[in-house]
């Protein structure tokens, strides 16, 4: 049925939303959509070619119909193909912001790909490489832009959580080996499975990179 | 050096004071006990009421001790205080820890000042070399101190003196002497800081004052070897000693006194009865007591009185119920806020606000070996002593909550009747209960049941996930037989046992969230349940098949097969096993008449690593007969000095990891020559 693989796209996006990463792209599905509302329009075409321009609705309200139809259903496609787009630039957008290192997972990803076949690199970087190469341009160029954007203001952490924190220090328990960082007063070496008690500010990145977990 | 009881607030000020304020200068090292997680517990309160952070790394045994001595504190410039929570007490620490700080910049000492180590731990005896050695730190930080419980400062005179006189040159000629022959290291350690071989000093010219000399020095080293030779046995829990330093700075709080209800009330679970002694004379107790034991949970009452209002009576309502509930076991709060601890009258049963009677007081060691559960005799006489207390047996399966008003009513006085015709005396007895609002309540023992249970069994649902990430590694390790040419075995097997201490260290932290985190205490109650269900089992299955064996010095229990096998290759639930099997074999031992009984030794099989874990336990902790001193001194565990010099005289591969001297292991195949020769050894009996 006409309108089938947009309504799963939507109910893709849908999905999207709720989620905590951003799944992979549904090239497959996108490009079947695309090729419906092609063959629709050649449907238009083909029923248009007869009248050489001079069609009256009127006259003929059966072929009306079903050029209307038609041409719902394209629209309905595009709507559905804009809409998902949309639902997943929204998330780019928001993991920018987040600072969730997107596009060097994706760029990681892409060098696998091009090293080793796209075969392999599917099977091992599925969960990986969500984005579709027009989604990563985009947002390497968002994250430009953010950059530029929060250069103009270098004493304020544009991207920095914008709850105000209720205590100074904080308890954190370290889920991955991070080694030692550097922090505003000396080094702390993180090692995997201690539990810290530190500054809020000083561990902030590591916990939204995933290293840390915040307890309480 | 030791920091006395009197002065543990001011050591709090001292660390306090030299501390990085917002960097983790302070190392926390924890062992994997219930006592020392409520320690750590109680001790981050502290710190984090001063704002000072702080780092907490749970360590299994020895060689994770000396991973994280080369990770963490070797040339570590920021560190400054390393605590011991319930380790470390049996070794020199300071051969152990890199504690002189970043190296060679001798230089730079007075500048940046060294590793501070504080000893905290039940486990006796102490290292002469920690409470004795290195008086030099006193000014500065840096230095080992031992946190005393009163131990040290009481009945460590002569052994101090000693001590000093034999490995410090202050006193020339007694310098020469090699330290005892029992340090207490394991032998994988890195050797012992041993004082150098007797420099050969030209002899004083009189040949009577070297006699003399040589006289005295064999009267301080027998002084020295004796205190070691006693054994190995538990002084004050340690979450008790930190409990007292919050007091001490006047910080005391009910959670903090909660957590060091826990902490001692787990000793005596896992058999650690505090067996040092007489009562404390004096001190900051102020609590005069029979034992030690009964000293400390007077002072413990005290503090649940002080800190607990006692019951408003709320007008009219509450004057029936609480009339009530002083007969039966509280089950539920007052109030959504309350969150009081209160004393209450606890059965020697475990778990019983949350299981059925009949269950908990099958499973319950105390009752399960008075009346020798094991046997079909057993039984009957468990459901007699039921009928003759009036109480139904459909009526006691069912779960406790919803038994008859009438019968947990009257169950106190009922068993407390007829509890003595079947030797049963002193079931009840005062303990301690806390509310989470509506959201539960618990017994201390039950918290220190289900914190036990959860660092040796883990978490249900993270223990499946942890079965499905083994699973390719069980079956990998399953072909490998077929393949022989492992690869490296002995990689496999240090992988293994990576894998094994990283699960452990999981249940630490689920243990140490469950601590303060009502819901997933009570998530975990079933995790209780299926150890002391476990420990029942396998109890049962090897009396009954009596695979009890007697040798000559010491009677064995071998765990390789059954269901359970897995549940014990935990040191400490294996302790457990023993513990229950040690009261029942002290039970029958003791109808029979005996006097002198044999101590237990317990295996159990790690098939993965192919390994046995081994146990030791002295029985005949709770006899009551004779000397009193005598009594004391058979509660000393002489297992940790056998196993190490069965493993210096056999070339058995033994390794002895745990903080627990009286726990080993023991290479699969070579199990019976460490049992030969384990049993020629004297010491034993």
């Amino acid at each position: 049925m006409y309108g089938d693989l947009g309504l799963k796209l939507v109910q893709h996006a849908k999905r999207t939303q709720s989620l905590p990463k951003l799944p992979p792209y549904q090239s497959d599905i996108v490009r079947s959509v695309t090729r419906e509302v092609r063959d629709l329009d050649r449907d238009v075409t083909e029923i248009l070619e007869p009248f050489n321009g001079h069609f009256d609705p009127a006259e003929e309200p059966a072929t009306a119909c079903s050029l209307l139809v038609r041409h719902l259903c394209m629209r309905r496609n595009k709507r559905c193909l804009l809409a998902y787009h949309r639902a997943r630039a929204e998330m780019i957008e928001g993991m920018c912001w987040s600072g969730s290192d997107l596009p060097e997972q994706a760029q990681a990803s892409q060098n696998n790909m091009a090293e080793e076949g796209a075969g392999i690199a599917l099977a091992e970087g599925s969960g990986v490489s969500s984005l579709s190469p027009e989604e990563e341009e985009y947002a390497r160029q968002y994250e430009d832009l953010l950059a530029a954007y929060k250069g103009q203001w270098t004493d304020i952490d544009l991207t920095g959580s914008l709850e105000p924190p209720r205590d100074l220090f904080i308890d954190v328990r370290v889920l991955k080996d991070a080694g030692e960082i550097q922090t505003e007063y000396g080094a702390i070496t993180l090692t995997k499975n201690s539990q810290f008690f530190v500054r809020q500010g000083d561990v902030e990145r590591l916990i939204a990179q995933g290293f840390l977990q915040k307890l309480n | 050096m030791y920091i006395p009881r009197p002065l543990l607030s001011s050591a709090y000020a001292h660390l306090k004071a030299h501390a990085h304020s917002t960097n983790p200068s302070i190392l926390l090292l924890c062992a994997l006990d219930t006592d020392s997680l409520c320690a750590a517990r109680i001790l981050t309160h502290l710190l984090k009421q001063d704002y000072v952070p702080h780092k907490i790394h749970p360590v299994a045994g020895y060689r994770e001790l000396e991973n994280i001595n080369k990770t963490l504190i070797k040339g570590n410039e920021e560190l400054r205080f390393v605590i011991c929570l319930g380790l470390g007490g049996l070794v020199d620490i300071a051969a152990f820890l890199d504690l002189g700080g970043g190296g060679a910049e001798e230089e730079e000492e007075g500048r940046r000042g060294r590793v501070e180590c504080w000893l905290v731990d039940v486990r006796r005896p102490w290292n002469l070399y920690n409470v004795f050695g290195d008086e030099g730190g006193k000014a500065g930080v840096g230095g080992v101190k031992c946190f005393d419980d009163g131990d040290i400062e009481e009945e460590l005179e002569g052994e101090g003196v000693a001590h000093t006189l034999l490995s410090y040159p202050s006193s020339k000629a007694l310098a020469s002497s090699p330290p005892p022959a029992h340090s207490h290291s394991p032998p994988s350690s890195p050797s012992q800081k041993l004082p150098l071989p007797p420099p050969e000093r030209p002899p004083p010219s009189a040949k009577l004052l070297r006699r003399k000399l040589r006289r005295l020095r064999a009267k301080h080293e027998s002084t020295v070897t004796s205190y070691y030779m006693q054994g190995t046995w538990y002084g004050e829990p340690i979450s008790g000693l930190l409990y007292s330093l919050a007091s001490d700075l006047g910080r005391e709080d009910n959670d903090l006194l909660w957590l060091a209800i826990v902490g001692i009330s787990s000793g005596e679970i896992i058999g650690r009865g505090i067996a040092s002694g007489p009562p404390r004379k004096a001190g900051g107790l102020g609590w005069v007591g029979t034992t030690r034991e009964d000293q400390i949970r007077g002072v413990l009452r005290d503090e649940v009185r002080r800190l607990n209002s006692p019951e408003a009576p709320h007008p009219g309502s509450s004057s029936n119920a609480s009339s009530s509930s002083s007969n039966s076991l509280q089950t539920t709060a007052r109030s959504p806020s309350d969150t009081a601890i209160r004393l209450s009258p606890e059965y020697r049963f475990m778990l019983i606000r949350h299981w059925s009677l009949y269950d908990s007081m099958l499973h319950s060691s105390f009752l399960g070996t008075k009346l020798h559960i094991w046997s079909e005799s057993g039984r009957k006489r468990l459901h007699k002593l039921l009928a003759k207390m009036g109480f139904s047996l459909s009526q006691c399966k069912q779960s406790y909550t919803h038994m008859d008003m009438d019968l947990k009513r009257s169950l106190r006085e009922r068993l407390e009747k007829y509890a003595p015709l079947y030797g049963l005396e002193g079931v009840v007895r005062e303990g301690f209960v806390r509310c989470w609002g509506f959201r539960g309540c618990l017994s201390a023992a039950d918290v220190a049941y289900v914190i036990g249970g959860l660092l040796e069994m883990g978490r249900k649902g993270s223990n499946s996930t942890s079965d499905s990430t083994t699973t390719p590694i069980a079956s990998s390790a399953g072909k490998a037989p077929e393949a022989p040419v492992d690869p490296d075995p002995a990689d496999e097997t240090r992988k293994e046992e990576a894998r094994e201490s990283e699960n452990w260290i999981a249940n630490f932290w689920s243990a140490y969230d469950a601590l303060e985190d009502i819901e997933a205490l009570k998530s975990a109650l079933p995790t209780a349940m299926d150890l002391t269900r476990a420990i029942l089992r396998t109890g049962t299955a090897l009396i009954e098949k009596r695979q009890i064996r007697r040798l000559r010095a010491f009677r064995l229990a071998v765990v390789k097969e059954g269901p359970d096998v897995s549940t014990f290759t935990h040191p400490s639930a294996l302790s457990k096993l023993a513990l229950w099997l040690g009261e029942a074999i002290l039970e029958q031992e003791k109808e029979h008449r005996k006097k002198r009984h044999l101590p237990l030794v317990v295996a159990s099989l790690n098939e993965r690593r192919g390994v046995y874990v081994v146990v030791g336990t002295a029985l005949g902790t709770r006899v009551d007969d004779e000397d009193a001193e005598l009594e004391r001194r058979s509660g000393r565990n002489k297992f940790g000095m056998a196993f190490q010099e069965v493993a210096h005289s056999t070339n058995a591969r033994i390794r002895i990891d745990s903080f627990e001297a009286t726990v080993v292991e023991v290479r699969k195949e070579d199990l019976a020559g460490f049992l030969e020769g384990l049993s020629l050894k004297s010491v034993v009996g």
